[in-house]
């Protein structure tokens, strides 16, 4: 949390100093794709999916097409093996992507690794799925000051959110918002994540992101992360956040749990999600 | 070990006095130097004895001793800028002799060319330092037409920033945190206002500034690039006083006046900027925000008798950033510095400071009392520092002393309120000590050749309480896990560490009008400042060396050639070359977590560095047309184990071809010009190679893992004044007051100079198989030509 605090101070520092900005081209480098890798698997009780790609230059304008003769198997500690297959509903828009051939659900307190074979190179992955706090309830409110002044016309509720934390784990979470079903972000480079540092035990009517209008569906999912999964999540944010201001750190890629130089990150997680309609 | 410096001390100072019943068939003239207008000591006026071709020089007191067989001397006191003075005395037994200079008035300084040879540039032993005195200070109007010590020191060689919005400045490719800065003798930890905008040097209250880029004295140690000596003024002693100005950015006013004539003053000077008004232009949708600083520089003396002086002065400035009524953050330094000159002779001089010094910086935020986040940190110490010069003969001037200096460091003092609910995330403070003595000798071995020797002894300890963490081995470049933990008492040693710092510096004059000079110094650095961000910032965190960071060591060589043109040295040449080679130079592992952070030594990595460079300076010192152009070639080099697959890499503010030029122009009497004009290539930044999606988010991405990979275009600015003088008399009257205005124009050329350069994507969330793009972003703080007015008075 106390992260998120400083980079609300990051932004306005440059908010204030940065004169102006301009586009410029750079020299691109020709450098080698590297393989991405990104997948979960959680504790619900559903084919989970793993997705495969490569990384492109810079200011390459092609696109992301995934790589489709991957051989995947997710093992959990206890010997269970799941196999993976590339699109089996062969979906428009699923190159790349693979789904678990049965449907499992991962335990809480068990490891899951995932390995993915490619050619001669094997890329593997290991992360344990932690407890995750239920979400005692959501509440609907009206916001005054965005009443007085709606960014968006209409849109003046929000959604305030009640858990209770456990104050003797080390926890992490990573938050997922939805308006109507669509995940919602306040700025595109948004991810919500969390440690428990500066969480009390009660966790009494915190905002979620975003404002709703009347008849608005909301949903949020809580997902309990590893360490390492907030480290990812962490560095992915401050380097999607880096505006180049006197407070931004210099780029650095994000530390990923995958072996061989694989790029992105295979996350296990226990979530649980509530909703409530605005009315 | 307080009493081996103790020790050391007793058998200098018994040294001395056998010396001194010796040495009884000579002589000693000794005495203090002052401007005979307002009183102030005059630092590095020159004495000079005419029979025996042989002088001296003015310490920063002002103070100077000569000692000569007994006889009739001409004694020559001259001070660039002072109607020379001479004075015909026979000396038979020790005489003090406190002699007052009368400065040049503006339309004389055009025209008489100083009598006298004022060729310290080529004479002295000193190589590597710059001397700015405060009137050449203002003519360089920098941002915003307002006169800045640091902006100043910027145009010198050897010297840098990373750019607009930068704090500090670097020196011969050193960082940030590896200058020493000393106000009053008090340490600064922090030199800017507003982001590096503005220096926390108030030009009113200077009277002296010296930058020394190597040849550091044995005296000065704790840092490894550079010492930046500020020395206040002491207020006018013969009568009252006011300068001030009214800017475009802040006011300034500054006091001083007689307490009892010519034996007590003060100065009292403050600054205030405006209502936020730089903000401002910035500011369309954040009403609330608000930036602005203060400052006050005060100080006091009282002269008890010939051989006591006492000195206090203070500063307390502050930065305060609001981004709305109960969010924000602010930071300061304050620094008090008591001063004891005390004359045990003719010949021995000392001084005892204690110091008091703490820099500070406080965040806050939260919607209400039930939910809030403060955060404040804070490095203070206290330092005592006696100091000894025993001036043996005309070709010996011996300085010993030591000094100690209690520290704590307190990195984060954290409560967040979630709810009603208090949680502490403070971190542990922690305690230092570092302590030297130092002896050394400056000393002319013959006509031609002269040198100044020394060595520091300096020793430091990291002491409890407090938990000490044991990093096991960890993949170079990824963090280190703890794998033990120590809990120490107060008092108790944790790790301690020592260093020996052998400081050389020699001059070989070649004929009147040049010499050659060269300096090796070894300094020792036991505090570190750790960023993490493009340029240095207030955050910018200060960690003292542990059990698991070791002290940094800097072994610095120049080479220079020196040379004066033209009848009375109308034109001063250097030409240096350095080379500085350091260890354990501290850089963090990507990623890296310097705030709040229990664990930071287990992010952070030490290394090697190099610099090397040339520096070049022409300066011209009289004329209706002088200034000087200074151009750097340098390079500034890193190698860690986990960063940039352990290769070398360019620091930030490694800048190839430095270029810089500032001219003064008088046109009348009334008006003068100035200009200064800037070049700088391109400095390094990070920047990806490649881009990837994950959960549909583009995510850049560095093939190489390279730092400072990619160049910035190339940094260049003109900036122009025009001083224009009020009118002398008045109803054919000579007026008493003064007052001039400044017009000016910063950046000319309205170039967008760049600071950095960030990646962004296009603002459409990517489904599989859509096209999306990226771009880099060039980011300039300052876009186009600031034009800015003052108006500044003195009566």
């Amino acid at each position: 949390m106390n992260k998120n605090i400083l980079y609300l101070l990051v932004l306005l520092a440059v908010a204030v100093l940065a004169g102006c900005e301009e586009t410029v081209k750079l020299e691109s480098e020709q450098v080698e794709p590297k393989v991405v890798i990104e997948g979960l698997v959680t504790n619900e009780n559903i084919q989970h999916y793993v997705k495969v790609s490569r990384s492109a230059e810079f200011y390459s304008s092609g696109d992301f097409t995934g790589v489709t003769d991957a051989v995947i198997t997710v093992e959990d500690d206890q010997g269970n093996v799941y196999n993976y297959v590339h699109n089996p509903s062969s979906a428009e828009n699923g190159e790349g992507y693979y789904l678990s051939e049965d449907a499992f659900a991962g335990q809480i307190g068990s490891t899951y690794t995932l390995t993915v074979t490619l050619g001669s190179e094997v890329y593997t992955a290991t992360d344990i799925i932690k407890p995750v706090t239920a979400i005692d309830s959501l509440e609907v409110s009206l916001n005054e000051e965005e009443f007085d002044d709606p960014e968006d016309e209409g849109y003046f509720y929000e959604i305030l959110f009640y858990a209770k934390e456990p104050q003797d784990t080390e926890d992490y979470y990573l938050f997922k918002f939805y308006r109507n079903d669509s995940l919602f972000l306040d700025t595109e480079t948004d991810i919500y994540y969390a440690n428990d540092d500066l969480l009390g035990e009660s966790i009494d009517g915190i905002p979620t992101a975003g404002f709703y209008k009347l008849g608005d569906k909301a949903r949020v999912e809580m997902y309990s992360i590893s360490r390492q999964g907030y480290i990812y999540y962490n560095d992915l944010y401050t380097l999607l956040n880096s505006d180049g201001g006197m407070f931004s750190p210099p780029p650095a890629n994000p530390r990923s749990n995958l072996s061989n130089n694989a790029l992105g990150y295979f996350q296990a997680s226990a979530v649980v999600s509530d909703s409530i309609v605005v009315e | 070990m307080s009493k081996i410096i103790l020790q050391f001390l007793t058998v200098v100072a018994l040294w001395c006095v056998a010396h001194q019943l010796v040495a009884q068939q000579k002589v000693t003239l000794s005495g203090y130097i002052n401007d005979a207008e307002n009183g102030e000591a005059l630092i590095g006026a020159t004495v000079f004895v005419r029979e025996t071709q042989s002088g001296s020089a003015s310490n920063v007191y002002g103070f100077y001793s000569i000692t000569l067989p007994p006889g009739q001397y001409t004694i020559e006191y001259t001070y660039v800028g002072y109607q020379p003075l001479v004075k015909e005395i026979t000396l038979n037994e020790n005489q003090r002799l406190n002699v007052e200079m009368t400065g040049e008035s503006q339309q004389l300084q055009e025209v008489v060319i100083s009598g006298e040879r004022v060729d310290a540039n080529v004479t002295s032993t000193e190589m590597s330092t710059n001397k700015l005195d405060i009137q050449t200070i203002k003519k360089i109007p920098a941002f915003l037409g307002e006169v800045d010590v640091l902006k100043s020191i910027q145009l010198l060689p050897g010297v840098s920033t990373v750019g607009e919005g930068a704090a500090g400045f670097n020196v011969r490719g050193g960082g940030v945190g590896q200058n020493l800065i000393l106000l009053d003798e008090a340490p600064v930890y922090n030199s800017s206002h507003l982001f590096g905008f503005f220096s926390v040097f108030n030009p009113d209250a200077v009277k002296d500034t010296k930058l020394y880029k190597g040849a550091i004295p044995a005296q000065y140690g704790g840092r490894i690039a550079s010492l930046l000596d500020v020395r206040t003024k002491e207020g006018n002693s013969k009568r009252f006083e006011a300068n001030g100005g009214i800017g475009t950015v802040f006011s300034r006013l500054a006091l001083e006046a007689p307490i009892v004539k010519d034996k007590s003053s003060f100065i009292l000077a403050g600054r205030r900027s405006y209502i936020d008004i730089l903000a401002k232009p910035f500011l369309q949708d954040l009403d609330d925000v608000g930036l602005s600083f203060y400052d006050l520089t005060m100080k006091t003396n009282y002269n008890f008798d010939k051989n006591n002086r006492l000195y206090l002065s203070g500063y307390f400035g502050r930065d305060v950033f609001k981004f709305d009524e109960n969010q924000g953050f602010n930071w300061g330094s304050k620094t008090a510095s008591l001063r004891w000159n005390h004359v045990f002779n003719a010949r021995l001089f000392s001084n005892f400071t204690a110091v008091y010094s703490k820099y500070d910086y406080q965040l806050e935020f939260g919607e209400d009392a039930r939910d809030r986040f403060t955060w404040d940190s804070d490095v203070t110490n206290y330092m005592f520092k006696p100091e000894f010069t025993y001036f043996v003969n005309n070709y010996n001037e011996v300085s010993f002393g030591g000094s100690i200096i209690y520290y704590t460091f307190e990195p984060a003092n954290a409560v967040g309120i979630s709810d009603g609910e208090r949680i502490d995330i403070s971190l542990d403070k922690k305690y230092n000590l570092e302590s030297a003595v130092y002896l050394s000798n400056k000393h002319e071995l013959n006509d031609r050749l002269s040198a100044e020797y020394g060595l520091r002894y300096s020793m430091f300890q990291y002491l409890g309480p407090g938990t000490a963490y044991e990093y096991g081995e960890a993949v170079p470049g990824e963090r280190k896990p703890v794998v033990g933990a120590r809990e120490y008492d107060r008092w108790e040693t944790i790790q301690s560490y020592s260093n020996l710092e052998p400081r050389v510096a020699f001059k070989y004059q070649l004929n009147a009008s040049s010499s050659i000079k060269g300096s090796y110094n070894r300094m020792a650095q036991y505090i570190h400042l750790v960023s993490n961000t493009t340029a240095s910032n207030p955050l910018d965190v200060w960690v003292p060396s542990s059990n698991n960071l070791e002290p940094q060591i800097g072994d610095q060589f120049a080479l220079g050639y020196f040379r004066n043109f033209g009848e009375g040295n109308d034109y001063e040449a250097s030409a240096e070359v350095y080379t500085r080679l350091t260890k354990n130079q501290v850089d963090y592992i990507d990623g890296a977590d310097i705030l709040i952070n229990e664990y930071l030594e287990g992010e952070l990595l030490s290394g090697e560095g190099r610099a090397y460079g040339l520096e070049l300076y022409l300066k011209k010192n009289v004329g209706n047309l002088n200034g000087w152009i200074s151009y750097t070639l340098g390079r500034t080099e890193l190698q860690v184990e986990g960063i940039n697959d352990g290769d070398w890499y360019p620091t930030r503010y490694d800048q190839t071809h430095n270029l810089k030029v500032a001219a003064f122009y008088d046109l009348n009497e009334r008006i003068s010009l100035s200009g200064n004009f800037t070049f700088v290539s391109g400095t390094p930044t990070t920047f990806p190679t490649s881009r990837y999606v994950v959960q549909g988010i583009l995510i850049p991405y560095n093939a190489e893992g390279g730092r400072n990979n990619v160049r910035l275009e190339s940094y260049h600015r003109l900036d122009l004044s025009l001083r224009l003088e009020g009118k002398k008399m008045k109803k054919g009257k000579e007026r008493r007051n003064e007052d001039y205005w400044v017009f000016s124009l910063y950046n000319v050329y309205g170039r967008k100079n760049p600071f950095s350069i960030y990646f962004s994507q296009s603002d459409d969330r990517v489904s599989p198989g859509e096209v999306i793009n990226t771009e880099a972003n060039r980011v300039s703080i300052v876009g186009s030509i600031i034009p800015s007015i003052s108006y500044n008075f003195r009566f």
